[in-house]
């Protein structure tokens, strides 16, 4: 028993070394490429290039559909910059802030979302992956209040927030990434509070806006008609007691339903529906009325 | 509590050191703690189920013994009547209401006859496939009946075969259960790599392979040509690696508790023949099959035209046991008819020598082509699988255009895979001509390392092991 207990700990322990000596040196060599949620990656390298653009639209993969970064030479005036959902407004906030540092002849900043996905908080599915892992970088922590560190961290853990390798081990292994969110999931006190990464940052945009002069217009991503609205109720009295209740007006008239057959999953535009709509969309947005193109 | 669960790896190793501490003669306690536990974690309820089965089968055997002439054959009907009648009511009353339900609409009468399903318990087929044939040896004399309930129930529920087998034979594992075995470096260190081999086969390959051939079968109209003539052999390899990789862990996890099983496969796509394939395939329940439908039935030795009849009735009954379904009833009658039309080639053609790969190549199509029905959702699915697979072979250069994506796969992993495939292709030849070898830590260390990396960077979501649906 004891030679086989030696041996089977001598390959145990030989694998962890070969494991080990082999992702020290592939952390080396690939440390500075994006991991996971390449879209975000993408969007922080077009945030920090200076630029001519007059405006720019945040948002979430509705959004990003119609304005897909890789269309981007069609507009000269509108950045395209939005992502997906799972950044949270707190993420669109850290993105804009980079925009405005690199672009400050901006005049108009658009944030089109679902109005589900302006209220959605911190989740253990997919926070880790494109929040934390892109952006909660010590460049960007600034934009993030005291608070919500401290809420992240606890939730999510410090090490797994701070250390990039431990970031980048995660990212590189999907079963590692599983296991984790899975352990949080498990783990969590009950009593124990998710970050807010919503609301305080759509208000935290229109302050960084305002101080700049910018317009900021909340705009929402078209809808199928079957769309409960309670979260439209929720979001106009949650911006209202943030003190932001205008900013509803303008999302309120921006909404469009649509055919729930224009959908391919509930949420996301068909193929066919963004090849007749997209462009005439792009021409219009920038007028301050609702953009009619949504409608049918 | 599935094999390449982390709880299974506790559990396993709880039960690896307690059952080395204890004395020989309690042994049989913790084996029997730890079936019923291990199977509870399924479904508590089902339990009872085994206990069931297991006390009846016991219970029959004894009276089998003390009875004589006439009696004796009504105890065994009894008991198979039972046992059969478990099954059918577990695992084929659907398939039998539906089928009942589309004979009378042929004739216009509709009857509400709602398909009835219930819950299968998992390796139900297996243990009471087990515990028939034990009570068929007792009742035909070629062993006695096992007095010690402890033992023989701790052998009904051997955690290690209970799920998916090997169907072991009760005495085989009794035997083993009494001998006062001390441990074995060498045959623990084998065991270990088995275990360890399984899980390659498994969770790499199986589990890899499964991502393209889910898709393809998902939506059979939108592939065609190359694209489903490589979901066919994909899944060949799939069902190999993920059937041999779990009897793979469980002859590795009998192993290291001291216990031997009898080989399950023996290197099946090696096989120079579907009669040969079959020898090497799943070969514990290919010998219940043979032991106790094919042989009673006459064998081969009765006329052509009954042998031929025997040969198709037990693939027939072989397909239904996987699953109640028709797709496993024309797999079955499939592989009958191979074996006939082999058997008949081979009294005219068998002066005709034909290289050995050749041979193997050819028997490899054949059975990959009889998969399809396995896989298939329906007969009509597995034809038009058949009937398009060969067709279309000018869009090849437009499939292999579309690159990784249509394999769904990235190029280090599709890299990797094949290493993987290769691997096990030549550990396969290697122990088809010099038997199973120990392989030293430096040896080991690589492969295991290679396959945690492949595992946790591209491992999809742990895919019960196909047979647990059987």
């Amino acid at each position: 028993m004891k030679k086989f207990l030696q041996k089977t700990i001598l390959l145990f322990l030989a694998v962890l070394l070969l494991f080990g000596a082999g992702n020290a040196l592939y952390y080396a060599v690939s440390k500075d490429s994006p991991l996971v949620a390449f879209e975000v990656y993408k969007a922080l390298d077009i945030s920090a290039q200076p630029g001519g653009y007059t405006s720019v639209l945040l948002g979430d993969s509705v959004a990003r559909q119609l304005f897909h970064p890789d269309e981007q030479d069609q507009d000269p005036a509108l950045c395209y910059l939005a992502t997906t959902q799972a950044i949270l407004p707190a993420g669109n906030y850290i993105l804009l802030n980079n925009f405005l540092k690199n672009h400050p002849q901006t005049r108009t900043v658009y944030y089109m979302a679902r109005p589900d996905n302006l209220l959605a908080g911190a989740n253990f599915h997919y926070t880790y992956s494109y929040f934390i892992t892109p952006l909660y970088r010590e460049a960007f922590l600034d934009c993030l209040d005291m608070q919500t560190q401290k809420d992240v961290e606890n939730v999510y853990g410090r090490p797994f927030c701070r250390q990039d390798f431990v970031k980048w081990m995660l990212g590189r292994y999907p079963k590692l990434l599983e296991w984790y969110n899975h352990g949080l999931e498990k783990s969590r006190l009950p009593n124990s509070p998710m970050p807010d990464l919503a609301i305080p940052y759509i208000v935290k945009m229109q302050q960084l806006c305002a101080s700049q002069n910018v317009e900021f217009v909340l705009l929402s991503s078209p809808l199928p008609e079957d769309t409960d609205t309670a979260s439209l109720q929720s979001l106009q009295e949650k911006l209202e007691s943030a003190g932001v209740g205008f900013l509803f007006d303008r999302f309120a008239s921006s909404l469009v339903y649509l055919d729930p057959a224009q959908f391919i999953d509930g949420v996301h535009l068909t193929q066919s529906y963004l090849n007749d709509n997209r462009e005439s969309l792009r021409q219009s947005l920038p007028n301050p009325h609702p953009p009619s193109v949504f409608r049918r | 509590m599935q094999f390449q669960s982390l709880s299974f790896l506790l559990f396993l190793t709880v039960v690896f050191f307690t059952y080395w501490r204890l004395s020989p003669k309690y042994r049989w306690i913790l084996l029997l703690s730890a079936g019923y536990l291990f199977y509870s974690c399924w479904n508590p309820a089902y339990t009872a189920l085994l206990f069931g089965a297991t006390a009846l089968s016991y219970g029959t055997a004894l009276l089998l013994e003390g009875a004589q002439g006439g009696r004796k054959k009504v105890y065994l009907w009894i008991f198979v009547c039972i046992q059969i009648g478990t099954l059918l009511l577990f695992k084929y009353l659907g398939f039998f209401s539906e089928m009942a339900a589309g004979l009378l609409s042929l004739f216009h009468l509709s009857v509400p006859l709602s398909p009835i399903r219930l819950l299968l318990p998992v390796g139900i087929s297996f243990y009471l496939f087990q515990t028939l044939a034990y009570v068929c040896d007792v009742y035909r004399g070629r062993i006695r009946a096992e007095r010690h309930f402890g033992y023989f129930a701790a052998a009904v529920a051997f955690f290690p075969v209970l799920l998916a087998g090997p169907i072991e034979r009760i005495q085989d594992l009794t035997v083993q259960f009494r001998e006062e075995k001390r441990f074995s470096a060498k045959s623990g260190w084998l065991s270990l790599q088995r275990i360890l081999e399984g899980y390659l086969k498994k969770a790499v390959i199986a589990d890899s392979l499964c991502v393209y051939v889910d898709t393809v079968y998902a939506d059979l109209p939108a592939h065609a040509g190359f694209g489903l003539l490589l979901a066919v052999f994909f899944y060949s390899l799939q069902i190999y690696c993920d059937f041999s990789g779990y009897s793979d862990i469980a002859t590795g996890t009998a192993g290291l508790l001291g216990i031997s099983l009898n080989p399950n496969f023996a290197q099946p796509y090696l096989a120079d023949s579907v009669k040969n394939f079959w020898r090497r395939w799943h070969i514990s329940l290919t010998s219940w099959f043979r032991d106790y439908v094919y042989i009673p039935l006459g064998g081969n030795r009765v006329g052509a035209w009954k042998a031929a009849r025997n040969i198709l009735l037990t693939f027939l009954l072989s397909g239904l046991w996987h699953g109640a379904a028709w797709t496993f009833v024309f797999w079955g009658l499939l592989h009958g008819l191979l074996q006939i039309t082999e058997q008949t080639v081979k009294r005219f053609l068998g002066h005709i020598r034909l290289p050995k790969f050749v041979k193997q190549l050819w028997t490899f199509l054949l059975v990959s082509a009889a998969w399809v029905f396995f896989r298939a959702k329906s007969p009509a699915d597995a034809c038009y699988v058949l009937s398009h697979c060969m067709t279309g072979f000018a869009s090849l250069g437009s499939y292999l255009s579309l690159g990784l994506a249509a394999l769904q796969m990235q190029k280090l992993q599709l890299l990797l895979l094949l290493f993987f495939l290769v691997l096990q292709a030549c550990m396969d030849i290697g122990i088809e001509h010099k038997g199973r070898r120990a392989l030293p830590v430096w040896v080991l260390a690589p492969i295991t390392t290679l396959a945690l990396f492949y595992w946790l960077r591209y491992g999809t979501d742990p895919g019960a092991f196909i047979y647990f649906q059987f």
